[in-house]
């Protein structure tokens, strides 16, 4: 209890007082329930006894002095009051100390408690001795009546017949009304508006002769209309031969006041004792509890007033306390200089049950400063010394959790402070637990400033500055409740800085209650930087790839890429254009269910070089005239080929296949072909009429020629053939281009009859330049195969002038046959001058001429290898060769046996 | 002896010329030349030839409608005939070889003696 409080508590006690004494009446404070009754006024004066007597009297005592005669009533009237919670007006005689008894009107009021429970009466007690209702017995002479009247200090009036009769002058005093104004009137003129209908009835009563209060308290007016509050006091009269009303009237306005001030102040003590919370306790010298308040009663379980009067110490001390209270007790007694204002101690409630309570104590003095009691303020702090207990207790069992973890963390309280700071944690903040616990330094871990960790905010359950600060890098933990985690990167730890990553948590106790954090942290800095160097390596290989497929994409040639399944793994742009296909169909598909290439001539499949590709981990070309089936039934020729795709080892996991439309360079090619069709026929016609000519007059008939002349027109006809010849294959060379069907007759023939006949052909050429053409034919070369008979002949001419002229003077040439079960290979070798390594793989190109040669041989079209050969694959052969500079080359090329 | 009659239809006029000295060398037989398809047979309303040696490549006719219109005359139908041509487009030949013919030769590649021998035999 505060200081101001007690002060306010004295005060009006003090007041209460005061206002009591210096009435010249007698007032008393009657406690119902403790039935304790105390006096207040000139008691010796009134009747003789002092207060102490009087106070010690009690209410039985009141009772007693009471006349004999008086009493029951008086008793009955009280009760009556008392139930109905009114004020109260009794009369009754009073014996005095001396014996004598004097008339008294006992009038007050009943005090409710905060309950609303009457517990207390407070009333006035005063002497009526006086010769009111002596007045009664007066004769009736008017004047010594009225003499008398005037005399009164009471104001008095005279009623007859409801009317006002008389006035003394008092009562013109008292409310103004002069005589005149008043004689003649109703009396209920002077009374207040609200009690007319009381007095009346009262009035209408009593001159029925029904019992009713003589003396009551009403309101009257003044002359202005306003309220006074008076006491009445009625009697009946003769007057004049009839029956009068003699009403004494008193205002009573002050006293009226008195008792609501008393009343007032009364309950203000009332309220003040009875603040929540506060346990207030007064007791004496002999540590009787003098007060106790609402509170205080009910936390010690006992009624209201149980306890006054009760020794505080011996009752509600539990003996293990008792010697150490009684010593605090007495100290405060004994006014020493060392009075603890603060002090706790247990209670003990009246069920035995022990509560713990934290005083505030001070001394009650009276007006000598002489000690007359203790008043104590009380706090039941049971709950919250529990509460420290087994927070303590849960804090303790957190500790020893947490002492041996091998992650840092630390636990504050729901005041920031740190409660506990394990080893690992001073390990990698460089903090000692003993510098840190007590303190909220937790931020020094992680900031340069101070601001608020993870713990902190978790503890205050501020979601708001999670979000805030935290933003981006926090989540709610998953798999504790009410938990927070983060990852964030904290450059002022360590050297570099520091990732860590932090989890904080509410720890509550049994009840639910926040009680505190803990925060746990890893340092993930080497996690955080290997998946740095991961991401940015990704990055990188990202970047690559994302080139290589921009390239992939924006070459102009149709790319894509099979898995060792034909599955289509990428597929550019060009050859969305040229398929008709998008991207999204092609991705993933088999690739003969997007790409259908077909062959020129007969619509059979040509995706072979795909297959032998992946097969044999070996480039393969598409086959010449190739067409590729769009996605909307067109076809469009293509060309180009398959490339393996191997990993690390050398294993094939794949192809890449690059192809072209190729409409465009067939169109070209047609037109080239066209034009040299056109015009090597053309070319025919005179080179026709030269040969023919220099036939005749090779054969004379122009004349006779000379030696000479003969010999200038053979150099004529050779040099005209030799144009003829390459009008020939160029012819040839256009046919195979634009894929017409080499006109391929296939007949019965034997290997050996091509040897006889080339080798005949070809004699004169052999000697020219001085060659010996040797055959070898192997018995099982006596077969039969299928072929164009002239195509092949030229095959073998083909390669025989070859080997003819690429020799040396005086070489030789063999021409051998060989066969195997399925087919007849053909060997032309000479041993002339080769053929450099890097141009070998031109050889079957179209006019294409070693360098070798070209400087030696001008003679020659380039074209008959690319003849050559396509008439022997037409056949449903093969050629190939093998060739070494300056030592030789030997051609080969089979021929199927099968039809 | 009735003198045979070959009938050259040819369009150049050097490869007729050499043609005609070539053929000159058969006895007894009359050449008679024709410029160009229609001419030729002209030509035929006159004489019947023995044997017609035909270019292809001729303006206004070429050597396969005359061939046809050979084929279709009642009079000349069954008369050999000989292509002689720088042209050696299958289909043409297809053509001719259906229409019937006893040769086909292209001029370059034949010297004019073969080709006088060849035709001599069906004289």
């Amino acid at each position: 209890m505060t200081n101001q409080l007690k002060e306010k508590l004295i005060e009006s006690e003090e007041r209460y007082r005061i206002v009591t004494e210096q009435t010249g009446q007698l007032i008393y404070d009657y406690d119902i329930p403790s039935g304790k009754i105390e006096w207040f006024g000139k008691t010796k004066q009134l009747i003789g006894y002092s207060k102490k007597e009087m106070d010690a009297f009690g209410i039985t005592g009141w009772e007693k002095m009471i006349h004999e005669e008086d009493r029951k009533q008086a008793v009955e009237e009280l009760d009556k009051a008392f139930k109905k919670g009114d004020k109260y007006n009794v009369v009754y005689r009073f014996q005095k100390k001396d014996g004598t008894y004097i008339k008294v009107a006992d009038s007050g009021v009943f005090v409710k408690n905060k309950k609303g429970k009457l517990s207390r009466m407070l009333g006035v007690m005063k002497d009526v001795t006086e010769e009111y209702f002596n007045v009664r017995k007066m004769e009736e002479s008017e004047k010594k009546y009225k003499a008398f009247v005037e005399r009164s200090n009471d104001g008095v009036a005279l009623l007859q017949e409801g009317k006002v009769v008389f006035i003394n002058s008092k009562l013109e005093k008292m409310f103004g009304w002069t005589r005149k104004d008043a004689v003649g009137k109703s009396f209920l003129n002077f009374i207040y508006p609200t009690e007319v209908e009381k007095v009346q009835t009262m009035y209408e009563e009593r001159l029925r002769g029904k019992k009713v209060p003589a003396i009551y308290e009403s309101t009257m007016v003044n002359k202005n209309h306003e309220p006074i509050f008076v006491e009445l006091n009625a009697g009946l009269i003769d007057y004049n031969g009839k029956k009068a009303d003699l009403v004494y009237v008193r205002d009573v306005s002050e006293r009226k006041k008195i008792l609501d001030d008393v009343k007032e102040e009364k309950e203000k003590a009332e309220g003040y004792l009875n603040i929540a919370g506060s346990i207030i306790l007064a007791m004496d010298i002999d540590g009787k509890i003098t007060l106790i308040n609402k509170m205080g009663n009910k936390l010690l379980g006992y009624k209201e007033g149980e306890l006054i009067g009760k020794n505080w110490i011996s009752l509600c001390i539990p003996k293990s306390q008792g010697k150490m209270v009684r010593e605090v007790f007495q100290q405060v007694l004994s006014g020493k200089k060392k009075f603890p204002e603060h002090f706790v101690n247990n209670v003990a409630t009246k069920t035995g049950e022990e509560r713990i309570i934290s005083w505030n104590n001070s001394r009650i003095l009276d007006d000598e400063n002489k000690l007359i009691g203790i008043l104590s303020a009380g706090e039941d702090v049971t709950d919250k010394i529990k509460a420290e207990e087994e927070l303590k207790n849960s804090e303790m069992i957190l500790k020893t959790v947490l002492e041996g973890s091998p992650i840092p963390n630390f636990y504050i309280d729901k005041n920031h402070r740190i409660v506990y700071w394990n080893k690992t944690l001073e390990k990698f903040s460089g903090i000692k637990a003993k510098d840190a616990i007590g303190t909220d330094i937790q931020w020094k871990v992680f900031y340069e400033k101070k601001r608020p960790c993870m713990a902190d905010l978790v503890v205050d359950n501020n979601i708001d500055a999670i979000k805030q600060l935290y933003a981006g890098i926090y989540k709610k933990s998953e798999l504790i409740p009410n938990a927070y985690e983060a990852v964030d990167y904290f450059p002022g730890i360590g050297k570099n800085g520091a990732w860590l990553s932090f989890t904080a948590a509410q720890i509550r106790d049994v009840k639910g209650n926040v009680i505190g954090a803990l925060e746990s942290l890893e340092d993930i800095t080497e996690m955080k930087l290997s998946e740095h160097a991961l991401i940015e390596k990704m990055e990188d290989i990202r970047i690559e790839k994302e080139k290589t497929e921009k390239i992939i994409y924006g070459i102009g040639d149709g790319v894509f890429v099979l898995d060792k399944n034909y599955k289509i793994l990428l597929f550019n742009n060009a050859a969305e254009n040229i398929s008709g296909y998008t991207h999204k169909e092609a991705f993933g598909k088999h690739f003969s269910k997007i790409l259908k290439f077909v062959s020129e001539t007969d619509n059979t499949d040509k995706s072979g070089f795909l297959q032998n590709t992946i097969e044999t981990g070996i480039s393969h070309k598409m086959e010449n005239h190739t067409l590729l089936i769009t996605k909307s039934g067109e076809k469009v020729p293509i060309a180009d080929s398959c490339a393996p795709l191997k990993d690390r080892e050398g294993k094939v996991i794949g192809g890449v296949v690059v192809f072209r439309d190729v409409t465009e360079e067939r169109k070209i090619d047609q037109m080239k072909n066209e034009f040299i069709s056109l015009a090597s026929h053309q070319l025919r016609t005179p080179l026709s009429g030269i040969k023919w000519f220099i036939e005749l007059l090779l054969q004379g008939k122009a004349g006779e020629l000379t030696i000479q002349q003969k010999d200038y027109l053979t150099q004529v006809a050779q040099s005209n053939e030799r144009m003829i010849s390459l009008i020939e294959d160029l012819l040839s060379v256009s046919h195979i281009e634009t894929g017409k069907k080499f006109v391929i007759e296939k007949e019965k023939a034997h290997p050996s009859d091509f040897v006889e006949e080339s080798l005949i052909d070809l004699t004169p050429l052999a000697e020219q330049y001085g060659i010996k053409l040797v055959s070898k034919i192997t018995k099982n070369c006596n077969c039969t195969i299928f072929v164009d008979k002239d195509k092949i002949l030229q095959v073998y001419y083909n390669l025989l002038s070859n080997a003819i002229k690429y020799s040396k003077k005086g070489g030789k040439v063999i021409i051998s046959c060989n066969s195997d079960k399925n087919s007849v290979i053909v060997s032309i070798q000479d041993f002339g001058y080769g053929i450099p390594k890097k141009q070998q793989k031109r050889v079957f190109e179209k006019f294409f001429r070693a360098d070798n040669i070209l400087t030696k041989q001008t003679d020659g079209t380039g074209l008959g290898l690319y003849i050559a050969k396509a008439i022997v694959e037409a056949n449903g052969g093969e050629m190939w060769f093998k060739s070494e500079e300056n030592k030789g080359t030997t051609f080969y090329f089979s021929l199927p046996k099968k039809k | 002896m009735e003198r045979k009659k070959i009938l050259v239809i040819e369009d150049d006029a050097i490869l007729s010329k050499a043609l005609h000295e070539g053929l000159k060398e058969i006895k007894n037989i009359d050449i008679l030349l024709a410029r160009d398809g229609k001419e030729g047979l002209e030509k035929t309303k006159e004489y019947i030839p023995d044997v017609i040696l035909l270019d292809i490549l001729m303006p206004k006719m070429n050597g396969v409608e005359v061939l046809e219109k050979i084929r279709k005359n009642e009079s000349i139908k069954d008369i050999p005939v000989f292509i002689i041509s720088v042209v050696e487009n299958e289909e043409s030949i297809a053509r001719c070889v259906k229409l019937g013919i006893k040769g086909y030769f292209i001029k370059s590649n034949y010297s004019l003696e073969s080709i006088v021998e060849t035709v001599k035999e069906y004289l």
